[in-house]
Formats: structure tokens, sequence, C-alpha cells
């Protein structure tokens, strides 16, 4: 598998450059995908999302729907594609450390 | 010089749930392989951009069970469980993520000439294009679908 460096560290990442293994989710990857992704700045309402999806991620062993992710962090799916302009599955939960979503959207 | 990005068209002429899902998840797949991609309504598929028209989407039973009276009514309510517990998005939901991220929404002109549709009505976005406007996209696209 690929393997990408930031910030001092390695990471092993599949074909569409999301991190194999959740636990190995630190700063430095959330810094690598904000470069990927040119996000200016993280601020407060990255940092939910993130928050969000993790707690999720734990808690079912799935990534939520975007109107679940929409109603728990109270920002509206268009707000949520400016945040993290890949979107919520290629941009938010590839930064938040979640393997690639399988479903087909 | 940016490379010319390739092209992909679906057509939808259906506003069932089974008529409006696979246009709106190729669309948004083209989309995310990097093509140009859009999606061109006609005849009953025109009913899904108009406002609220994809939350009236139903699903109906093949063969006799769509006969059944207030079949139609359990089988939509069973679906939609079916497609929230596979964590797939509403239809709405798809709609709005399609849109965001770039993939257009085109409305057939004959439909909307034909059941004298109010163009106020169409959803956000929406482009109105002739046969001849949607047939000189269709011959430049890569992948050309109808669903």
């Amino acid at each position: 598998m690929p393997t990408v460096e930031f910030g001092g560290k390695t990471f092993t990442v599949d074909e569409d450059g999301f991190i194999d293994d959740y636990n190995n989710w630190c700063e430095e990857w959330v810094q690598y995908v904000k470069s990927q992704e040119g996000i200016d700045e993280l601020n407060e309402e990255h940092k939910k999302v993130i928050q969000v999806l993790r707690e999720y991620y734990e808690k079912n062993g799935i990534a939520p729907m975007v109107r679940v992710l929409s109603k728990v962090t109270g920002f509206k799916l268009k707000h949520i594609y400016e945040l993290f302009p890949s979107g919520p599955g290629k941009g938010a939960c590839k930064m938040a450390g979640l393997p690639k979503p399988t479903g087909c959207v | 010089m940016a490379q010319e990005k390739e092209k992909a068209a679906f057509i939808c002429v259906k506003d069932t749930l089974d008529g409006a899902y696979p246009s709106l998840v190729l669309g948004i797949n083209a989309a995310r392989l990097g093509m140009e991609s859009k999606i061109f309504y006609s005849f009953m598929g025109m009913n899904l951009v108009l406002e609220g028209g994809v939350d009236r989407a139903k699903f109906f039973p093949p063969g006799v069970m769509g006969a059944i009276p207030g079949m139609t009514t359990i089988a939509t309510s069973m679906m939609k469980q079916k497609i929230a517990k596979a964590n797939i998005p509403s239809l709405a939901d798809l709609q709005e993520m399609a849109q965001i991220e770039g993939v257009e929404l085109i409305a057939c002109k004959m439909t909307v000439d034909m059941m004298e549709i109010d163009e106020s009505k169409l959803i956000e976005g929406v482009k109105v294009w002739t046969a001849e406007e949607f047939l000189k996209y269709a011959k430049e696209c890569k992948l050309c679908l109808f669903t």
C-alpha cells in the first residue's frame, strides 16, 4: 500500500488516500488532509465535524448518513461542503481517519 | 491549458423512487470521477426537478400488488426504510449533494411545454433544454445512459 509522509510521520493509505488504520489517526494526519483539501485554516466547525464523525464511527462502526451528520453538527449540507470542499465522504471522513465509505454515494 | 473534462449524461423519465435514484447516483459518481455530469429530466421525470418533487416520489410494487389499494403507500414506506437502513441518503439529500458537487439538472423543454409547467416552479439551478440542445451535448459525451 502507498505511504505518505507528513510532519515527520509516515502513514499507510489506501488507493484513494484514506488512512489504513483508524487508530493511526493523529494531529499530523489532520494537517496532511487539510493541506490536500486546500483548507486555509481549521476552525471549530471543522473540528466539530471531525469529532462527530469519530464518535459516531466508534459507536456504530460506519460513517453516519449526511442527514445525521448535518443534524448532529447543526450544519446545513451546503455548509459541510464549504468546510470540506471534497464533501463529507472524501473530505471530512478522510480527515477524521475513517475508512473510505463503502457505499455508492 | 487545462484538459477538457470528459462528459457524461443521464436521462431520467420516471418520477418514482426506482426512477429517480439511478440517474442521481450515477450522476454524482460521474462528477466524482472528474467528469462534467448532467441529468436530463423528461416526461414524468420532470416532476423530480419541481419544488418538493423528490419528496413526492413513490414506489409502485410490480405486478398485481401494485393494483391493491393502499399498497403503493406501504411499499413506498418500506422502500424508504430499506434505503435509510442501507445508509443511503434520501432523494432530497442526494439531489442537493448532486447540485453541490456540480451535477447539472436539465429539464426537457418539450415536457415543460406539454405539461404547461411554470418554469418558476423548477428548483433552483435547473436549466431548460430542447432535444437539440441536449443532443449537441450528448454527442460529446463519453457516457450517455438512459436510466
